[in-house]
């Protein structure tokens, strides 16, 4: 048995940051080069009362709207965040209160980060394929402005905020999706919060209670291993790169993306950018992709793709897979 | 090695001026200037450095001996 996406919904913040808001903080030189080098005009930013949660589940209820047979008979949901409601319970169990979702449904989080739309639907499709579940809804999104310092350059202009909403459910027609999924923990260190879980829980009011990223070496990691996982993944499912459809990169930086497809090979029609209208939006960056930029396409005949994750851990994951006849591909506001 | 330079030399803002291998960086070689050489680096040389190595560089001749010791 495989798998197949019957919808997608994003859903945004309705709070816009332009890259001037953030001249009070930094000097306008460096804001100008960062928005250069990275290719964020804006994102949008989450209200202090507005959650993660709340962002993905207004995006599964439209889209419980949207596809044939609703999603209240859905056998799982996984949550894939950072920015959890609480630290305890898990996130998926506040999608499942407030979406209205059968006793019978299993309920899992995955603190993942950039990597973790493809991990998400990695996992779906093993339930799926597994045998045990036929109707997933994976729930992957962010709220990264909520640990951002707006003083750090390195940080506070690159990410934005989302939540996603995907439908997955069995099919007999769909081939296998491959998967490739990995991690270097070296990386702990390169992208990290410090303070305010259980290894030091106490804040300390200074850049540990914040994002850190070491962005040259995140950069480093990102040449090195997402030009040959894009080789990896065709090589995998018997294809050249450039016999995908599209390949959907996470959107991490501009200058980066653009580096990393003339280095596969690829043509540049085949990896769209859109990180200069929401910034980073880490597990949200693939699904906004699909709902933006290639929406028209994936409601359209099947095609393949490859999407790509990479980012905290160091991680990586990757798929090549068939998309097409969704249902439904739209972004929505809160 | 001439659009090295060159292109280097817009890496680091520099007026009117081309980078030679007696450069001295100063406080050029900033978060963003490390990045975009890396980029150069690689597509030039086909060599990728590493953000350390290339923060202790003082002159372009130090850059030039870390691609050749990595090539």
């Amino acid at each position: 048995m495989s798998s197949q996406i019957v919808g997608i919904i994003s859903c945004l913040p309705k709070r816009r940051i332009q890259n001037d808001f953030f001249e009070a903080n930094i000097d306008s030189k460096t804001v100008h080069d960062i928005a250069k080098m990275a290719g964020v005009e804006t994102r949008y930013w989450a209200s202090e009362s507005e959650t993660t949660a709340d962002l993905c589940i207004h995006a599964a209820q439209q889209l419980g709207d949207k596809v044939t047979g609703g999603i209240s008979d859905c056998d799982a949901v996984i949550f894939v965040t950072q920015t959890p409601d609480y630290v305890l319970p898990g996130s998926s169990f506040v999608a499942h209160r407030q979406l209205g979702l059968p006793s019978d449904c299993t309920c899992l989080d995955i603190n993942a980060g950039c990597s973790g739309y493809v991990l998400g639907l990695s996992l779906a499709h093993d339930l799926i394929s597994g045998g045990r579940y036929k109707k997933v809804l994976l729930l992957a999104g962010d709220t990264i402005s909520k640990t951002l310092s707006v003083e750090d350059r390195s940080t506070a202009m690159i990410f934005g905020d989302a939540g996603t909403a995907t439908l997955i459910t069995a099919s007999e027609t769909t081939q296998k999706p491959k998967f490739i999924i990995g991690s270097d923990s070296s990386g702990i260190d390169s992208l990290k919060i410090e303070n305010g879980q259980f290894r030091s829980a106490v804040k300390t009011n200074d850049k540990d209670d914040y994002l850190y990223m070491d962005g040259a070496s995140v950069f480093n990691f990102t040449l090195k291993s997402i030009p040959k996982l894009i080789k990896d993944l065709a090589k995998l499912d018997n294809k050249e790169p450039t016999d995908f459809a599209y390949v959907l990169m996470h959107q991490a930086n501009a200058f980066m993306l653009k580096h990393i497809a003339k280095k596969a090979k690829l043509n540049p029609d085949q990896v769209p950018i859109n990180i200069q209208d929401f910034g980073n939006t880490s597990s949200a960056t693939l699904p906004l992709l699909l709902c933006s930029d290639v929406r028209e396409q994936i409601q359209g005949p099947n095609q393949p793709y490859a999407l790509l994750g990479f980012g905290v851990g160091f991680s990586w994951a990757a798929v090549s897979m068939e998309i097409g006849n969704v249902q439904c591909a739209e972004t929505v506001f809160l | 090695m001439s659009e090295f330079f060159e292109e280097l030399s817009e890496i680091l803002e520099l007026e009117d001026e081309i980078v030679t291998p007696e450069f001295a960086f100063g406080d050029k070689m900033d978060s963003l200037a490390v990045v975009s050489t890396i980029v150069l680096v690689d597509e030039q040389f086909n060599v990728l450095l590493d953000g350390n190595e290339l923060v202790a560089c003082k002159t372009v001749q130090d850059v030039l001996d870390l691609i050749k010791s990595k090539g």
